[in-house]
């Protein structure tokens, strides 16, 4: 009887772990299924460097070009990322070398609470505060590029803060020693050992977090303004994720527009894969690189 | 004498790497039998070999047969393999409860409900892990809290649970100090009389005191097995010689 | 050039006070202007007015999200927890266990709106389950579950193997080991990550905004209704302009103390846990 129900639980794991398996294969089985019907209609380099997107045709034809989405996404990622590292770096730095461990298991979850917030509510205190203040300074409607990448650059803090503060504490605690016994001020140390022999796998933290923000909706749409411009800092632009979540809802089902913008979908998903399991294939050969060199 | 288990040619490699190679002897019933040697040189994995533990590990291989009263102990389930054949590891393995769910854990598993006989098996197995008196007014204490030589004689008791014919133990003194070691040899020592004892050990003055027979390893092979007095006073081999010498460490 | 260690030793500490500065002026922005609306009947009562929500509450909107929140915490925490389940203690195959997490990665690299698009196209349109909570809460329930697997996995492989292994050595099954060994042990950082996880959920909007969540609906009573959830009547609001920001704020400040409050006890439980093997 017992061993019964211990196969059945064993089964009952298989079958669960499958699940979550397949739910990847699911979710890429259905966007592609959804997404291919557009290519029958536009071909793929119309698609991904057409500047133009008229989904409805008011006067003329009907486009789809999301080469300006594209480029925003990726611009006002990057733009985050700029903003981001500096504090969030030194941020890390603080963490990692300064605070104790009781301190620590404060202020990591302090921290943290950063990542908790939705991302709703960044885009409603984006609008209650930066498109105020970029309104007062003379932008149109206060909606711009710069101002999702600042949002985005607060919302890409926790992520960078505990991805590089673990990285310079392993850093740490390989030179920390050595370079005390040859007399070397600590923050010296920091700054000329530890931080330079962390920068690899800080550049590629930074890399992860750029996809990150490349998947953000609601923030991002909240406070760029929404208008197929090609991005400028103080201008007006438009997301991928906001085109998909701004239109579905007045896409009809089944129609070319549908279908864009599961391609588009497509295009935002595939960009993140590549960069995701890129950068975690780099940070697998850095490492065992690093076991090499130390033997 | 019949010997209880038997090792014919055995051989085990992890990832293709050979850490044993073609090892055959005999483990006979009542007697403390002893594998020495030095670090590395396979002996847990020899001793992992006769509970069935050792394939479960990923990249893990078995050549070569071994018998348990003469039927291969692949062709015995699982389970009723590791009740025969108990082992105790090198690090002391409490479980994060008190000293009497420690005890009880095992044969709640095989179903035992009364709580009678639980009691009774408990009180049992302590004493003769030597470990009752110092604990039987605090059964409900977290075992966690004991001493490193009270929590490894608890495993040594916890083992004992299940009624094994083999106790197999892995240097179950290495994490102690010379007081609970002499505690638990002595208890080896008692043991013996009901259970057949196998023990790795690197200590040779250990060996010496309580082995009845011994195999010396080295480098992945058996290099010699015989009784333990004989071993001691006149070694065969030049390799068990050095070790005894304290050449290898 | 020693000015250098004391240069980058002024950056570390005004980065972080400006890090915690940022995350207090969040938290006592929205505290501080959504006071004011808060009250029991904002928690109550459904929304109501001419442009609808700018007055009465977000009742439903609060149960709406429980309900999608804890969908997800079904459908992705299960699943989820068996999956580090049986990396760590029933794969015996490497490669295997290298290409569950490699499928655990892609899947936290899709995008939450791509989430969506998913549910919208299996679930609305071809299990043609119409728009309900529980279509957008497969979509949340697959956003949730790599993070809270990744969690259950560093759980588990904390416990130390020579204590499951003296489990296995006394003959004691898998699910015997897991059940009063295991789990009991992993408690606090199973539940902490669940309740992150959830508060996650919680506050995806892409995910469920043309899947199942809407704009004004009563209090569902079954999971393939449709409902009102908290993030995205948030952004209904601010859409609407000026006359619904006091209730904007209401809800934004309602969101934020769910999250405190959540994290507070995640950290609290996630502790618990850590003490465990400390005596040993």
């Amino acid at each position: 009887m017992r061993k019964k129900i211990d196969s059945a639980f064993s089964v009952l794991i298989y079958l669960l772990t499958a699940c979550s398996i397949m739910a990847l294969g699911f979710v890429i089985y259905f966007i592609v299924k959804e997404a291919l019907p557009l290519f029958q209609e536009v071909s793929l380099s119309e698609f991904l460097l057409g500047k133009r997107w008229m989904p409805i045709d008011y006067t003329g034809t009907t486009a789809f070009g999301i080469f300006n989405f594209i480029v925003a996404t990726v611009y006002v990622s990057f733009t985050a990322i700029i903003l981001a590292v500096g504090i969030g770096l030194g941020a890390s730095v603080f963490l990692s070398c300064v605070a104790t461990e009781s301190m620590c298991g404060i202020l990591y979850p302090f921290v943290d609470l950063l990542a908790g917030i939705p991302s709703v509510v960044y885009g409603f205190i984006g609008l209650q505060v930066l498109v105020r203040i970029f309104l007062k300074a003379g932008v149109r409607t206060g909606t711009c590029v710069l101002a999702a990448g600042i949002l985005l650059a607060v919302m890409l803090l926790p992520f960078l803060v505990s991805s590089c503060s673990e990285t310079i504490r392993k850093e740490k605690k390989k030179y920390e020693a050595a370079a005390a016994a040859l007399g070397i001020g600590r923050w010296y140390a920091i700054a000329t050992i530890i931080l330079p022999a962390s920068w690899k796998n800080i550049l590629l933290s930074m890399i992860l977090a750029i996809g990150r923000a490349m998947g953000e909706t609601m923030a991002v749409m909240m406070v760029m303004g929404n208008a197929n411009l090609f991005p400028r800092l103080l201008g007006k632009s438009e997301s991928i994720a906001s085109v998909i979540a701004l239109e579905m809802g007045t896409a009809e089902y089944g129609s070319t527009h549908y279908h864009a913008l599961y391609g588009a979908g497509l295009v935002l998903m595939l960009l993140l894969f590549i960069i995701n399991i890129g950068i975690n294939m780099l940070r697998r050969r850095i490492v065992s690189n690093q076991g090499r060199d130390a033997e | 004498m019949e010997e209880l288990i038997k090792l014919e040619n055995v051989g085990v490699s992890y990832d293709g790497k050979p850490i044993l190679k073609d090892v055959s002897m005999n483990i006979y019933p009542n007697r403390i039998t002893a594998i020495m040697g030095p670090s590395g040189c396979g002996k847990t994995t020899l001793l992992r070999t006769m509970n069935g533990l050792l394939w479960e590990e990923p990249g893990a291989e078995v050549l070569g047969q071994l018998l348990l009263h003469g039927k291969n102990i692949r062709e015995i389930p699982v389970e009723a393999l590791r009740k025969q054949v108990g082992l105790v590891f090198q690090t002391p393995s409490p479980f994060p409860f008190s000293i009497y769910k420690n005890m009880t854990y095992a044969l709640k598993y095989y179903g035992e409900r009364d709580k009678n006989k639980l009691q009774e098996a408990v009180t049992e197995k302590l004493k003769m892990a030597g470990l009752y008196e110092e604990v039987k007014d605090e059964l409900n204490k977290s075992a966690l809290k004991l001493s490193g030589g009270q929590k490894q004689r608890l495993c040594i008791a916890r083992a004992l649970t299940v009624e094994p014919e083999v106790l197999l133990l892995d240097e179950p003194c290495s994490a102690l100090d010379v007081r609970s070691s002499a505690v638990i040899e002595a208890m080896l020592t008692e043991l013996k009389k009901k259970y057949t004892i196998v023990i790795v050990t690197h200590n040779i003055a250990q060996a010496k005191r309580i082995a009845d027979d011994v195999a010396f390893v080295f480098e992945g092979r058996l290099v010699e097995y015989g009784k333990a007095g004989e071993l001691f006073q006149d070694p065969k081999e030049k390799e068990t010689r050095s070790f005894l010498d304290g050449i290898y460490g | 050039m020693r000015w250098l260690g004391n240069l980058i030793k002024a950056w570390a500490y005004i980065s972080f006070a400006l890090v915690c500065a940022v995350i207090l002026f969040l938290f006592g922005f929205v505290f501080y202007r959504g006071a004011g609306t808060i009250s029991m009947e904002f928690l109550t009562e459904a929304p109501r007015g001419l442009i609808l929500g700018e007055e009465g509450g977000i009742f439903p909107a609060i149960i709406g999200s429980l309900m999608f929140t804890g969908t997800a915490l079904v459908l992705g925490g299960i699943p989820a927890i068996a999956t580090a389940l049986f990396v760590v203690f029933y794969c015996s195959n490497r490669y295997l266990e290298e290409g569950i997490h490699l499928v655990i990665q892609c899947i936290s690299g899709i995008p939450s709106i791509v989430l969506g698009l998913f549910a919208y196209s299996f679930l609305v349109r071809d299990l043609d389950f119409g728009r309900c909570i529980f279509s957008a809460g497969v979509a949340l329930a697959i956003m949730i579950l790599p993070f809270i697997e990744v969690r259950a996995e560093k759980a588990f492989r904390e416990v130390p193997v020579h204590i499951v292994q003296s489990s296995y050595a006394l003959g004691c099954s898998r699910l015997y080991t897991i059940s009063r060994i295991i789990l009991p042990s992993c408690r606090g950082e199973l539940v902490s990550g669940l309740i992150l996880g959830g508060c996650y959920a919680m506050g995806a909007t892409a995910p469920m905004i043309f899947t199942g969540a809407v704009a004004y609906a009563a209090v569902p009573d079954s999971l393939f209704a449709p409902a009102m959830a908290l993030p995205l009547h948030l952004y209904l609001l601010v859409a609407q302009g000026a006359t619904s920001m006091d209730t904007a704020y209401g809800t934004a400040f309602v969101m934020m103390a769910i999250i405190l409050i959540s994290n507070l006890l995640a950290t609290v439980y996630a502790r618990r846990s850590e003490k465990r093997w400390k005596n040993s």
